[in-house]
């Protein structure tokens, strides 16, 4: 009927035959096979093996235990060292990211040296060899020393997770007080200084709160799961999962506000009114733990006397919260104790006044019994080991800080005699009374010379224009000196000042000193690399004896190499280096976290003059300030201003992993939060570009607005360390905004040298210039939704 | 019959994305191409009455794929124990797989094929859990035979106040389960999308 | 109740990377859709019309042969087009190395592939048919060498293609029509398959890009056709229309997320998806052209007018309406 001849019928029936097997698949296999021959396979497959190595991240402070996974040379995966009492095997983003710090191509390749006659800051640079880069700099040095009166001339700055070659050993070597780490006083130095002086040793920069085994926590400002510190959201989990009851206090709705059972969002600069509110409501409706206050206290009546009027009544109208959730929690407190902790933040330079606001919750803590107890605040004990020996140090050098050998923080007793010319930030009771040297205070001898000319500065790693408040007076500074040395892995906006610029290898690709951390469980840790240095690079111990032989303290580096380094210090506690890398890379002591372990060890818990928790301090009275703490409000904003506030955020550490390619690609700037009526009435919209100008009339970079119900309309939010001004950063320059740069003013603690940086007001409005770089609006289909009430 | 299911508990995420970095590493996703896993913020009410969570997201291993259902070169499939899996081999990047799934999980790797959350397949086959449950600060997230009674999925559904999946869209059958989410289950009613 | 409760919700923190890809396709599928209908309405009315007439003509047609010829750019072009879409260019051949009977787009390579072969054998068949002998105009190149050796091969080669095609005789045709119909079909059911989007979830979408495709082959048929033939032309053109725009006001009506997305009460909003799906895919396209064929029927004087502009706005509104519809239908995904 189709006329089809049988020819071509044969000839269809072959070429459906053959369909039929190219349909079925089998042809699809074998394309599979050939294409497999081609084409990479991912690194697990890979032939050569996984070669594993230990280490400690540098991606933030914490420094936990890591185990590093090299295929074929190339460091490809990052996971958390099972045997490590702060991974616990688990890491961060960031700890998860260091494989891209590693390799980020926009990393300092070659040592540099700033062309004559150029200005700072003008990027001009030609490179230069390590002998002629290192001669130079110890040239300088040595010429700063001689001609402005002594070693006290050079100031180091140093931050990170190997800081201790810059700003401990190398400034004492060399002979200069003036080292300053800026986790000190733009960070937790007023903490530290208030546990001193309420409980005679520092708090310590692994929170010690006893999370196995607490019932009830109080968090002031503390925003656990943004500021992401591991072992912290790992125990915080585990305690609620338990039964454990939270408490947030923080005018924010912070990730953590989200978990508490209680979120109390007061009103900002006010936590000291509350917490001793608290202490009022304790003492009053005798809810303490009068046991421990008699034999573990001294000054209690008189801080009976001090409170008597702070009532929760007194402290709602301050605090902006109702007397009632303020009496629940106090006696929320009380039933759970000791089992109880009032956690205070870590970073704690907010107004000025936050050592008297940290002793206050030191204080409350005493009253609930928890210091030293379980379920309550264990002690610090740092791990014994030998320093390699040394000759005596030119200088005491108290850079202090949570990387601290042993990690004790706080006020450090005198070790050598003083050379000529004391520290130079007004420490020891002329600007403020006690504590570690206090970072922005040493940029006011670099400006006027007073109280005498520091002309030089080491900086290693420490982000000198997104830590030190009033950016200005720092580029002034920065001009000033004579000379100016940065060691760091990134072009970073103040690397790019320096006269030379000596590039680091990353922690991935060096060996460090031990970490010896203090600890409940105190224990050391190894770095070492599992990488080559990329490009030029050099290990910081390496530079630190190139550059401390040729300053003439070769004395101080006796060793050979780092491998025979940590090998001599690793045979005082019975081991060697292959002998911690059999014992999976971390050596874990024995504590003392209790009273009674130290008790029975014959030490005092409580190492004040007394040997007693001082809810009274003597000290305190005789330099001037509130021996008890008391209430003193701060400026307010003026109207049509908010009060500036900034935080952190889980995927990114201060301003130094915006250019990391995995952790930008997750957050690539930052935004200001601003409340939803506060926005409505500025006509503001959400996802639109603003700018800030604050109380002095500087204007910030254009920045995100997220318009949210999440905080309260008295202040704005943002994180901090973006706004990177640095043409070397491909990823980060021009992206986001720099609270630091609205920093203009601080208020200075008097007794810990803090820095109170939330003391700056700032007005919001539509941002008047394009931001260099902004992330990719999503599409429709992407967008967050916000529906308004019916 | 071993049935891979992934659970997570939306009252110990804090939202940290230690998960989708970890992934992104383990996995080489690419850098500028997209990722598998994203982190979702959801929260209600009105200052000061608020309540919130976050919400990691990747692939929800649906019973019933249509992305599998879509791909014309038999490229991406679904393994006995329910895992969706790409066979980059064979994948031309045409991008049905990826219009077919409502939730958007997949991405166009820079290789030109479909790449997606494989719940580290090649870690199970080892033994191991996926990258993202090893590496969790908050260990909230479990990973297991929901088959299996006396697994960690069954207990952790049974110690769980709710136990819900995103809602079943477009055709997908999403496998992953959020347990004590404070959003999922009360807006059930709502016939709200989540995504 | 939580209806009334303001709520917030968004990707944690500044991600594009981790944004949800919902939007994949671009232009090139669009483009891909509308050629690949045209070819199908082609493949069915000048197959079917030769099939109808296949006594008296026996292969020859009334039609150009541009009608048959054009399907064949057609579908190159289209394919064409999903190539350019395609992540892994070289792995283009996988289509036709399996069958996977649930994914539209498999469906649609065979019936593509088939197509091609299918509409070059219609081409090849008419050629023989008509004595045409292309070949005669180019002979004059022959003074070279190799050129005169490539036709010469070429001629041989189109013999042979011819001879088979002539004797597959009406099969051929009735094979071209089911293709030509599947393949019109296709461009619908590769978007209506996807429930993930609710643009397109909705099975009477092939059936519309189906009678678009027919309409705007018409459109061809009308454009080609000589004079004598413009009368039967102007009617296909007539009926397709109107058929497509039956088919297109069944699939608006069927499918409120369209009607949400994209309300036909406000044709400019919804950014450029509005104006071009009502204005210019619906309007332009099917209703301006059905009404000018209808007023052509009345006035001849308007015919000459109509017979050259119709066409263009059928394909015009066809191309845009495709375009619409993929791109809001991955903007408008939940």
């Amino acid at each position: 009927m189709y006329d089809i001849s049988r020819r071509v019928f044969l000839e269809l029936l072959g070429a459906a035959t053959a369909g039929a097997t190219m349909a079925s698949g089998k042809l699809s296999d074998a394309a599979d096979a050939a294409v497999r021959l081609v084409r990479p396979r991912p690194w697990y497959e890979q032939r050569g093996g996984v070669q594993k190595t230990y280490s400690y991240c540098d991606m933030c402070l914490w420094k936990c235990g890591i185990v590093v996974s090299t295929v074929n040379g190339k460091v490809v995966k990052i996971d958390g060292n099972p045997a490590d009492p702060k991974s616990n095997g688990r890491l961060c983003a960031r700890g998860n990211a260091g494989v891209a710090a590693l390799y980020d191509p926009d990393r300092l390749k070659k040592p540099l040296i700033r062309v004559a006659g150029s200005e700072r800051g003008d990027g001009r640079y030609q490179e230069a060899s390590w002998q002629a880069a290192l001669d130079y700099s110890a040239e300088r040095l040595l010429a700063v020393k001689q001609q402005w009166g002594g070693p006290e001339a050079v100031a180091f700055f140093g931050h990170g997770t190997a800081d201790g070659w810059f700003a401990e050993y190398l400034p004492q070597a060399f002979g200069s007080p003036n080292t300053a780490k800026p986790s000190v006083s733009v960070c937790v130095g007023p903490r530290e200084v208030a546990a001193t002086l309420t409980y005679g040793r520092a708090f310590g920069g692994h929170e010690p709160v006893d999370w196995d085994e607490t019932n009830y926590i109080v968090l002031i400002g503390n925003h656990i799961g943004e500021n992401a510190h591991n072992t912290p959201m790992q125990q915080l989990a585990d305690a609620r999962a338990r039964g454990a009851k939270l408490v947030v206090v923080d005018p924010r709705f912070s990730s953590v506000a989200m978990k508490a059972d209680t979120w109390l969002p007061i009103k900002p600069a006010t936590d000291t009114a509350l917490i001793l509110a608290w202490i009022n409501v304790l003492i009053s409706e005798k809810l303490y733990d009068w046991q421990f206050v008699e034999q573990y206290t001294q000054g209690f009546g008189q801080l009976a006397e001090s409170v008597r009027e702070n009532t929760p009544e007194w402290a709602a109208q301050i605090t902006d919260l109702s007397p009632d959730d303020i009496r629940a929690v106090a006696r929320g407190l009380a039933e759970a104790k000791p089992r109880a902790v009032v956690v205070p933040s870590r970073h704690v330079a907010w107004y000025g006044n936050d050592t008297q606001r940290n002793r206050a919750i030191f204080i409350l803590n005493a009253l609930l019994g928890s210091p030293g107890r379980h379920g309550g605040f264990w002690i610090q004990k740092a791990p014994w080991i030998e320093e390699y020996p040394h000759p005596a140090f030119g200088a005491t050098a108290d850079a202090g800080g949570c990387s601290a050998p042993g990690d004790a923080g706080g006020a450090v007793e005198a070790a050598a005699p003083h050379e000529t010319r004391p520290r130079a930030d007004g420490g020891d009771g002329i600007k403020f009374m006690t504590g570690s040297v206090a970072i922005q205070e040493l940029i006011e001898p670099m400006v006027s010379g007073s109280p005498y000319p520091i002309k030089g500065l080491v900086n290693y790693g420490m982000n000198l224009f997104h830590s030190i408040p009033n950016v200005e007076r720092t580029k002034q500074a920065v001009r000033n000196l004579d000379f100016y040395m940065a060691i760091d892995v990134l072009p970073m906006d103040h690397v790019m000042w320096a006269d030379v610029i000596l590039p680091e290898a990353t922690y991935l690709e060096r060996y460090d000193d031990l970490l010896a951390q203090a600890h409940k469980r105190p224990y050391i840790a190894l770095r070492e690399p599992a990488v080559a240095p990329l490009y030029d690079s050099k290990p910081g111990w390496w530079i630190a004896k190139e550059l401390g032989t040729r300053l003439g303290l070769g004395a101080y580096f006796p060793w050979a190499t780092i491998e025979e380094y940590l090998d001599d210090r690793l045979h005082t506690v019975g081991s060697s280096l292959q002998g911690i890398r059999e014992a999976g890379g971390v050596l874990i002591q024995k504590g003392q976290p209790y009273i009674e372990d130290l008790e029975a060890a014959k030490k005092p818990p409580f190492p004040t003059p007394s040997g007693k928790i001082l809810l009274y301090n003597e000290k305190l009275k005789a330099a001037g300030h509130d021996p008890v703490p008391r209430y003193v409000p701060v400026p307010e904003p003026p109207a049509g201003m908010f009060r500036l506030t900034y935080g952190r955020a889980p995927m990114h550490t201060f301003a130094k992993t915006q250019n990391n390619a995995l952790l930008s690609k997750v957050m690539a700037e930052n935004e200001l939060w601003l409340n939803t009526d506060a926005a409505q009435t500025l006509g503001l919209t959400n996802g639109q570009y603003v700018e800030m100008e604050n109380q002095d009339g500087v204007v910030s970079a254009p920045i995100r607005l997220k318009v949210t119900e999440r905080i309260r309309p008295d202040l704005v939010y943002m994180v901090h360390g973006f706004g990177h001004q640095a043409v070397g950063l491909g990823r980060a320059n021009g992206r986001g905004a720099s609270d630091v740069s609205m920093q203009t003013r601080y208020a200075l603690d008097p007794i810990s040298g803090g820095a109170g940086l939330r003391v700056n007001f700032v007005s919001v409005r539509a941002a008047s210039v394009e931001p260099v770089q902004a992330s990719r609006r999503p599409g429709k289909a992407a967008l967050l939704r916000k529906e308004a009430s019916a | 019959m071993t049935r891979f299911v992934m659970a997570i508990d939306l009252d110990r995420c804090l939202g940290c994305d230690a998960c989708v970095v970890a992934c992104m590493t383990e996995n080489q996703v690419p850098d500028d191409a997209g990722a598998r896993l994203r982190m979702r913020e959801v929260v209600m009410g009105t200052f000061p009455k608020l309540s919130g969570e976050f919400r990691p997201e990747a692939c929800f291993h649906c019973d019933d794929p249509p992305c599998v259902d879509a791909c014309p070169t038999g490229a991406t499939f679904q393994t006995i124990e329910g895992v969706v899996l790409v066979n980059e081999d064979r994948c031309a990047g045409c991008k049905a797989c990826m219009t077919a799934c409502p939730y958007g999980m997949r991405y166009l790797h820079t290789e030109g094929y479909v790449d997606k959350c494989t719940y580290c397949y090649h870690r199970l086959k080892e033994g191991r859990q996926p990258a993202c449950v090893e590496t969790c600060p908050t260990s909230a997230r479990i990973f297991g035979d929901l088959e299996d009674l006396n697994g960690p999925i069954q207990q952790a559904m049974a110690n769980a106040r709710s136990v819900d999946r995103v809602e079943a869209i477009g055709g997908a059958t999403p496998s992953l389960l959020y347990l004590n989410s404070r959003v999922l289950g009360s807006r059930r009613s709502l016939g709200e999308e989540n995504v | 109740m939580f209806a009334e409760t303001p709520f917030e919700e968004g990707l944690a923190a500044i991600s594009p990377g981790a944004y949800p890809h919902l939007e994949v396709w671009e232009w090139p599928v669009g483009l891909d859709l509308f050629l690949m209908s045209l070819a199908g309405g082609l493949l069915i009315l000048t197959n079917g019309l030769a099939l109808w007439r296949w006594h008296q003509d026996r292969g020859a047609s009334q039609l150009s042969v541009w009608t048959d010829v054009l399907v064949l750019p057609s579908i190159l072009g289209g394919l064409f087009m999903l190539w350019i879409d395609l992540g892994a260019k070289l792995q283009a051949l996988r289509f036709f190395l399996v069958f996977e009977p649930t994914s539209a787009m498999s469906w649609g390579s065979w019936l593509i592939g088939l197509s091609l072969l299918g509409g070059t054998a219609r081409v090849a068949q008419r050629l023989n048919a008509e004595g045409a002998c292309p070949a005669g105009r180019l002979l004059h190149l022959a003074r070279v060498r190799p050129v005169a050796w490539t036709l010469e091969r070429t001629m041989a080669a189109r013999t042979a293609v011819a001879w088979r095609a002539d004797a597959l005789g009406r099969g051929l045709l009735v094979a071209n029509v089911l293709l030509g119909t599947g393949l019109g079909l296709y461009t619908g059911a590769l978007l209506a398959t996807l429930a993930a989007r609710p643009l397109w979830a909705n099975m009477a979408l092939p059936f519309f890009f189906l009678a678009y495709g027919l309409a705007a082959a018409a459109g061809v048929v009308l454009l080609t056709s000589a004079r004598a033939q413009a009368d039967g032309a102007r009617l296909i053109v007539t009926v397709a229309t109107a058929l497509a725009l039956g088919f297109g006001a069944a699939y608006v009506l069927t499918t409120p997320a369209l009607l949400a997305a994209l309300p036909p009460t406000a044709p400019f909003g919804g950014g450029w998806f509005g104006p071009t799906f009502w204005l210019l895919g619906i309007g332009m396209g099917l209703v301006v052209p059905l009404a000018l064929e209808v007023c052509a029927l009345a006035l001849r004087a308007l015919r000459p007018l109509t017979d050259r502009l119709t066409p263009w706005l059928i394909l015009g509104g066809g191309l845009a309406l495709r375009q619409a519809l993929v791109y809001a239908g991955q903007a408008y995904a939940r």
